[in-house]
């Protein structure tokens, strides 16, 4: 039992999720940290801590290091030697992992939900909230896990530990032929210092000499109260639960005034709404792949525009989205003999402004007339033939029923409401997607393709099979 | 003292909730009620997959052709109906079987088995040239990744000749000889029949009333022999083994990476050895951020991101593997980390703290795999399908519990004093 002050809870309200059993409660306390359950029946938990860092506030000489940070939060805490979290978890059959995107990093434990153990053993679910908010409190950063300083690209070290790991991650990567076209696209489409052009994943350089005190700085900055959101689901109840998740995150320290990198305010007054470069629009580069990878991109609304957003979602599942749609029909049903191995549409949402995307594969040796094809018919979707009500409805209802899928697991709700809180401030994205979605016309859907998708608006970027 | 083991009972009572049932066109459903899941589940697996195959790749072409078109239907229609309803439709080839699966909510049911019956039934298969075509694109795209070209490599090489062993790869260069409808029709006729169907659902409607949905949409069919694997099929593929151990690869110049497998002659499904089997995967790299290969090669050594080990049991034969993705520079040093890894397994018995926390790993973690309708419905028909039953799933739980170290250590020593096949992509300059 210990005996630090706990914070004050300041506010509570309950909420419905879509397709939910019970009202689930969101808490927040005196200290800013906030706090979520999900009732959910059912033989899983999922305790989820999501973290309002990623990428967005890193710099050019740290890029990569909120993901480093993430690898090295598994190397122990004060009470626990690195490698006992992940084999005390795996032990009792739960599944624990992280992820670090550009406005988010999270740290997750799903797990059997069981109520009766043999004497002796704990209860999966208390076990795994005490060593993950320990985890998430107390990591230790060990320099022996970290691994010495190395130049990756001169010197072949004889430990190479987390670094080498990271590094490996990032060779992984770099054979992936989407990975090229996607960095390529992002060093077009942001100005330079823009935290949305760096990969997440940073650079060899950068990973293989970070010394430890910046890792630790940014992990005071941002490892604190006011931007972590617990999130559990599971079989349990809040006024029981609550009391346990604030004494396992007792510890969590305070903001200790350590600012040196950029601020959520900083980044926000600098990139919220900066210009985005028009001069290069197109990018291309060769390597040893047999057909051709293409990402056609757009900035879109901020992800907190619900209406914009959903409407874009609407868009991106008319154009490319199944397999009735204008893309698949016209570039890969009917093209005879075949061009396009697939042509699809979607949407990331970013804090500071999605991207919309059509990507594809051409599998045909000159691929500058098929790549053509999907421009004309977006400017067709411009001009001639916006979405028809038909199309958007038909897939708005498909949307509908795929949201259900969200709601069977218990990750599947962590990470939605986690998602929502972090991109986008609030709840509202998650717990009115449905509503909004129902309200849309495509008079609504085509006002949106027409202010974010023009032609003039697009960045392209290949990959294209070297010559000979 | 052995330490003692939670089971997660939810799983044992939810098989004992399955009601399987024979219906009166042939089809076997398993059924399981779970009267909140929002959606509803339904697997049809059809025995066969690529063993049922007259020339490499027929099975993949015929269960593509079935979105493209029937006699009442076009493709671009059966897309439209598809797309606007609830109905999310997978159909996926396997080596054993192929499985159409389908994720729908309640209101759509009827719908959605009239539809499916017409793609199973009635199919016209027309446009198989450009769907070959189409499908060889796909197959380029996929091999530009190393990692798949390593993939495709080593199971070639391991099950050369055998159904087992038609790869992207072989697909590509045997293609041409897909060039007639005939076959194909034989093919669907012979596959897509009721009597050869494994049904599994999960979902919030009544068992009873699935089962006369089901009998009503798919009636006996009259036309074409029902295909099965044959007995030589089976038995050459029981018998398959690598002779001598051998080195493959491809040279990619490009690559950032050498990307590794390793592989040897593993026990089929059938096989009372894939309890032991699992359990020392399991330990070995087959999950998670705790297992030997990960903590030595990876938090160690550093020398990978992605390490791991997995069996795969087909119906008449199986594969051990394990892959790492290393800097070059790093491929011998991972060899010799694969050997003296496996080296420990043969020699040295596992502990039994590591055994008892192996075993309640893989109960644990089957309750999260279990967690929704179309999980359940997965595994149950799945299994069904490789010709296990649901009493030898309802006791999968005692089986594993029952594994010892010494059942690990001989199984490590079959399979690894066994010849093997080591497939590698990447520069030149390691090779």
């Amino acid at each position: 039992m210990t005996t630090a002050t706990l914070p004050t809870r300041i506010a509570k309200e309950a909420f419905h999720i879509p397709f939910g059993e019970h009202p689930a409660t969101l808490a927040r306390y005196s200290n800013g940290y906030t706090f979520i359950l999900v009732p959910k029946s059912g033989g899983v938990f999922n305790i989820s801590t999501w973290v309002r860092t990623g990428s967005i506030h890193e710099t050019d000489v740290n890029s990569g290091i909120s993901h480093f940070l993430e690898h090295l939060m598994f190397k122990g805490t004060e009470r626990f030697a690195p490698g006992v979290f992940d084999r005390e978890m795996e032990s009792m059959g739960a599944i624990i992992n992280a992820a670090t995107w550009k406005d988010f990093t999270f740290y997750y434990i799903t797990g059997p939900n069981l109520k009766v153990v043999p004497e002796g053993q704990v209860l999966p679910f208390p076990k795994a909230l005490d060593m993950h908010a320990d985890m998430m409190t107390g990591a230790a950063l060990p320099d022996d896990e970290i691994g010495p300083a190395y130049n990756p690209e001169t010197e072949v070290p004889e430990t190479k530990r987390e670094r080498g790991v990271v590094i490996e991650e990032i060779g992984m990567r770099d054979d992936q032929p989407w990975t090229k076209v996607y960095n390529a696209l992002n060093t077009m489409m942001y100005p330079d210092g823009h935290p949305y052009r760096r990969d997440v994943i940073g650079t060899r350089h950068i990973v293989g000499t970070i010394p430890r005190d910046s890792i630790v700085s940014y992990h005071q900055q941002w490892y604190n109260p006011s931007q972590f959101i617990t999130v559990v689901v599971g079989d349990f109840d809040f006024d029981t639960l609550e009391s346990q998740v604030l004494e396992a995150f007792h510890k969590i320290p305070a903001p200790t005034g350590n600012q040196n990198g950029p601020t959520s305010e900083g980044v926000w007054q600098q990139w919220g709404d900066c210009t985005f470069p028009t001069e290069e629009r197109f990018a291309t580069r060769t390597s040893e792949v047999t057909t051709t990878f293409f990402i056609q991109a757009y900035h879109g609304p901020k992800a907190a525009n619900l209406k914009d957003s959903i409407a874009l979602d609407v868009a991106a599942t008319v154009l490319g989205g199944g397999l009735s749609s204008r893309f698949h029909q016209t570039l890969v049903e009917q093209l005879d003999p075949p061009e396009f191995s697939f042509v699809s549409c979607g949407q990331y949402q970013f804090k500071l402004g999605n991207v919309f995307f059509i990507q594809g594969n051409v599998v045909i040796p000159e691929a500058k007339a098929s790549i053509e094809r999907v421009q004309s018919l977006m400017n067709d979707v411009l001009t001639a033939n916006p979405l028809t009500e038909a199309e958007c409805q038909r897939v708005i209802k498909k949307m509908r029923a795929s949201f259900a899928e969200t709601s069977e697991t218990a990750s599947g709700i962590a990470d939605a409401i986690g998602e929502s809180l972090t991109v986008t401030d609030g709840l509202d994205y998650y717990l009115h997607y449905m509503d909004t979605l129902n309200t849309l016309t495509a008079a609504d859907i085509n006002a949106a393709v027409q202010t974010y998708l023009r032609s003039d608006q697009a960045y392209l970027s290949l990959l294209e099979p070297e010559e000979g | 003292m052995t330490p003692s083991i939670a089971v997660p009972s939810a799983l044992k009572s939810g098989l004992t909730a399955v009601e399987p049932s024979t219906l009166s066109n042939g089809m076997q459903l398993a059924w399981l009620p779970q009267a909140n899941a929002p959606r509803l589940a339904l697997n049809f697996f059809l025995p066969g997959g690529n063993l049922i195959d007259g020339k490499p790749g027929l099975s993949d072409l015929v269960d593509r052709l079935l979105l493209k078109g029937t006699d009442t239907r076009s493709q671009e229609q059966i897309a439209e109906l598809l797309d606007g309803s609830s109905l999310e439709l997978d159909i996926d080839t396997r080596r054993d079987s192929t499985i159409l699966s389908a994720v729908l909510l309640p209101e759509d049911l009827d719908e959605s088995l009239e539809l499916i019956q017409d793609l199973m039934y009635h199919a016209t298969l027309a446009d198989y040239d450009k769907e070959k075509q189409q499908m060889a694109g796909e197959i380029q795209m996929e091999l530009d990744s190393p990692q798949s070209r390593a993939s495709d490599l080593l199971i070639r090489t391991v099950f050369g000749g055998t159904p087992y062993g038609v790869t992207s790869t072989v697909f590509l260069e045997s293609m041409d000889a897909l060039s007639s409808l005939e076959p194909l029709r034989e093919h669907y006729f012979g596959a897509y029949r009721p009597e050869r169907m494994v049904v599994s659902a999960s979902g919030p409607i009544s068992g009873d009333v699935l089962a006369k949905k089901l009998e009503a949409h798919f009636p006996k069919r009259g036309v074409g022999q029902s295909l099965t694997v044959s007995d030589a099929t089976q038995k050459a593929l029981r018998a398959h083994t690598i002779s001598t151990s051998k080195l493959v690869n491809v040279v990619k110049d490009d690559s950032a990476q050498a990307h590794i497998y390793k592989a040897w002659m593993a026990p089929p499904v059938d096989s009372d050895d894939t309890y032991s089997i699992s359990v020392m995967n399991t330990l070995f790299g087959g999950a998670g951020l705790s297992a030997r290969l990960f903590l030595e090669l990876r938090d160690k050594q550093g020398l990978a991101y992605s390490v791991r080990s997995s069996f795969d049991a087909y119906r008449y034969s199986g594969l051990y593997k394990i892959y790492i993705g290393t800097e070059p520079s790093n491929k011998d040093k991972c060899l010799v980390g694969f050997e003296t890894e496996c080296g420990k397994l043969i020699n040295e018995l596992v502990s039994a703290q590591e055994l008892a926390e192996t075993k309640t790993n893989i109960l644990g973690r089957r309750q999260v795999f279990l967690e929704t309708s179309s999980q359940w419905a997965a595994y149950v028909g799945g299994s069904l399908a490789q010709g296990r039953t649901l009493a030898q799933l309802a006791e999968y739980e005692d089986r594993i519990l029952s594994v010892t170290s010494a059942d690990i250590q001989r199984v490590s020593q079959q399979i690894f004093n066994s010849p093997s096949v080591i497939s590698i992509v990447g520069p030149s300059s390691i090779f």
